[in-house]
């Protein structure tokens, strides 16, 4: 269990000359800590409900969306099913973008293309909504302006947005 | 959780190791993030289960907060890859699953394109107050970016240590509280 992680709460105070007992240094890692059964290091990622959400503003580009990914790296996480989350998130994505980014990704499974009338009432469909936005993750890669063809890498699971000056 | 619990979670949020001038950084100290995040999460309802953005996250204070409450989603974004490394490392500490981060720039943000995306934003955004002239624009900027997003909550840390909340809905100000 991480420091101050929420379920079962163990607090790891910090002693005055800066360690944390009960959990050591990963070799390697600097400034990182884990406890001993832990997993040394765990790579960040870009969800796919964060990807939906961007677009390029390089200059002169309309509208920059959506960026079509090209991972070299996927996880798959376990996040907890929140089935009110999801259905409240449904009507804000673009669910083609998503279908499609999925499929990219080889992780469309049996999600439909085509967004069924009553998906509030299914608990079922609102898994696999759940699955490929909070647990598909990307961690290398990058996402590619469908206008200008710029490429934004994605490094350790941070998408970098940053232009250069003549871009902007 | 009691909003002391939340302030002793974030009094362990690893801060900036070399905060630069110019991007006026500085770590959102836990008490004031702890008043601003719980006083929103309980009176307001914005952040469980809501898609929440963390302008100009930095380490990663107001991110971890929300998400300790129980964000479904907390993106966070920065311009400066050293914050974004401190704050990867906290995400990874606090073993929390439900934040994102992006780095980018957010005055370069087309906020149109992100309209009513987001449920809320939490910042504590650059104010201007290092001497550098052209961040005077940058709260401007970032308070207009963030209301394209959703709703938001602002937090000025320095000097008056005061948190203000925009609400589009409710189109009011108001002083969160002196913390």
């Amino acid at each position: 269990m991480g420091k101050g992680s929420l379920s079962g709460i163990t607090a790891y105070p910090r002693t005055i000359d800066g360690s944390f007992p009960g959990l050591q240094r990963c070799p390697g890692h600097y400034g990182t800590w884990s406890s001993a059964t832990q997993p040394c290091w765990v790579l960040l990622r870009m969800k796919l409900l964060t990807h939906n959400m961007l677009t390029s503003h390089v200059k002169g580009v309309t509208k920059g969306y959506p960026l079509l990914i090209k991972a070299t790296e996927v996880k798959l996480t376990d996040v907890d099913f929140n089935s009110e989350f999801v259905s409240r998130m449904i009507p804000k994505i673009e669910w083609s973008v998503l279908v499609e980014a999925a499929d990219t990704l080889g992780h469309l499974n049996d999600l439909p293309r085509d967004l069924p009338p009553d998906y509030e009432s299914s608990e079922d469909f609102l898994r696999k909504v759940h699955h490929v936005l909070l647990e598909v993750e990307v961690l290398e890669g990058n996402l590619k302006c469908p206008e200008s063809g710029r490429e934004f890498p994605i490094t350790k699971g941070v998408p970098n947005m940053l232009l250069n000056e003549d871009e902007v | 959780m009691k909003r002391k619990e939340l302030e002793s979670c974030l009094q362990q949020v690893d801060v900036f190791e070399k905060p630069k001038l110019l991007l006026e950084q500085y770590p959102t100290r836990p008490h004031i993030a702890a008043c601003m995040l719980y006083t929103i999460h309980n009176s307001f309802d914005d952040i469980e289960d809501k898609l929440v953005a963390d302008l100009g996250c930095g380490c990663g204070v107001l991110s971890v907060g929300a998400a300790v409450l129980g964000a479904g989603l907390c993106v966070g974004f920065d311009i400066d890859e050293d914050a974004l490394e401190i704050c990867s490392r906290n995400i990874e500490e606090f073993d929390l699953k439900n934040i994102d981060t992006v780095q980018c720039d957010v005055c370069a943000l087309v906020p149109e394109r992100f309209s009513n995306k987001f449920d809320t934003v939490i910042m504590n955004p650059p104010f201007g107050t290092k001497h550098n002239k052209v961040q005077d624009l940058l709260t401007l900027i970032f308070g207009d970016v963030a209301l394209w997003f959703g709703t938001c909550c602002l937090c000025c840390s320095k000097p008056s240590c005061r948190c203000r909340l925009v609400r589009r809905d409710v189109d009011v100000s108001a002083s969160v509280g002196r913390c």
